[in-house]
């Protein structure tokens, strides 16, 4: 019975079977008295053979003593030496069986101390992996029962939470949008001629519709210039209508002001630069009239009172023809004249 | 019963050894997985009545 054979033969509590120790008792006990046995034999045989050996060598010796003198005396002797011999052999043999045996006891006794340490570790072993084992079950045991509490909870929390109606609610939606989903594709043109030819179309649109912006842009460049000339057209007829009817200077003076202006300006401020002209002019007449006035008083009094020596120094400085502010100071008094006159 | 007892076992062994980010993943898929069967038993119910 080797070590494994004695593991198995351990219970669940760890503990060798008697009838196993029993019987592994016996079988040292048959082994060592087998092994005494076979020494005995053994001793015996070789006692046996030494004590042939000594016969033989004292035979030859006493033959060369001589035998012929005591033969019969020699053959007692050789047969108590025999015997003696046997015996002596005999225990012999015995002692070194009995030593054998003893070896092979220490030896059996030292593999049984071997075999009850391995079998106490092998216990040990067995002890351990069965607390372990015993652990886990109880461990897999509450790990089944949560699980299965979990379980119960999640399914319990889930019914309460998501009631039937809802349920049924959002699985009709789904099947209506699937319905759509489904004639949606059934309508969309899969056809790769077809897209190609809408492909085609939609360039074609695309270029026409940026050929009429093109166009358009220009149209509308155009347009804004022939409004600006228009404008400036109207502008130029009503500055020459309001101009028509008024003199030459204040003509002059308000084609230069509105020159390049817009109608709108044109309404808005003519009438004030007109009238602003106007109050110029009214007050240059004003200073052109005392001036008048002075030059007539002095020739009144050149003509009264006559200066021999200084006619020509006094009619020079006087002749309004051959001054330049005379001259000016004339000439508005004749617009002025026309324009009271209108 | 009706979620599978692997996943919950996974589960509940991430909880022992606290490791509750993978905890979390496994809680949201099982979770998902009851929704799904508490639907599935709703529908049935409903086609075969």
């Amino acid at each position: 019975m080797d070590i494994k054979d004695l593991i198995k033969a351990i219970d669940s509590d760890g503990i060798l079977d008697k009838t196993v120790v029993a019987e592994l008792v016996t079988k040292a006990e048959q082994s060592i008295c087998d092994k005494v046995a076979a020494a005995k034999e053994e001793g015996k045989a070789e006692g046996k053979k030494e004590a042939a050996n000594e016969a033989d060598a004292k035979i030859q010796e006493a033959e060369k003593c001589g035998y012929k003198k005591g033969v019969e005396v020699t053959l007692t002797e050789t047969e108590s030496i025999v015997k003696e011999a046997e015996k002596s052999g005999f225990d012999a043999g015995v002692k070194v069986a009995l030593e054998e045996a003893e070896a092979l006891a220490n030896k059996y006794d030292e593999e049984i101390k071997e075999a009850i340490k391995e079998l106490a570790e092998a216990y040990d072993a067995h002890v351990e992996h069965s607390t372990a084992c015993k652990i886990k079950e109880t461990e897999d045991a509450m790990t089944e029962k949560v699980v299965e509490s979990l379980d119960n909870y999640l399914n319990t929390y889930i019914k309460e939470v998501i009631p039937e109606s809802v349920v049924i609610d959002y699985d009709r939606i789904q099947k209506l949008e699937k319905t759509f989903s489904v004639l949606k594709e059934s309508l969309m043109i899969t056809d790769p001629m077809v897209e190609a030819k809408v492909q085609e179309l939609n360039e074609t649109v695309n270029k026409e519709l940026a050929k009429t912006q093109a166009a358009l842009k220009t149209e509308v460049q155009n347009r804004i210039i022939v409004e600006n000339k228009m404008n400036e057209q109207e502008a130029r007829i009503l500055l020459t209508e309001k101009l028509s009817d008024l003199p030459a200077y204040e003509k002059k003076q308000l084609k230069a002001k509105f020159s390049g202006s817009s109608v709108k300006e044109i309404n808005e401020s003519f009438d004030d630069v007109l009238a602003k002209i106007k109050e110029t002019l009214i007050a240059e007449d004003q200073k052109t009239k005392v001036t008048e006035t002075i030059v007539t008083e002095a020739e009144m009094k050149k003509e009264t009172t006559p200066v021999a020596k200084t006619p020509e120094v006094v009619t020079e400085s006087v002749k309004p023809t051959k001054s330049p502010t005379m001259a000016k100071y004339a000439e508005l008094a004749g617009r002025h004249s026309n324009f009271t006159a209108k | 019963m009706t979620n599978d007892k692997n996943e919950l076992k996974a589960l509940v062994e991430d909880i022992v050894n606290e490791n509750y980010i993978d905890a979390k993943v496994k809680l949201e898929s099982v979770v998902e997985s009851t929704i799904v069967a508490h639907f599935k038993s709703i529908l049935e119910n409903k086609e075969t009545k």
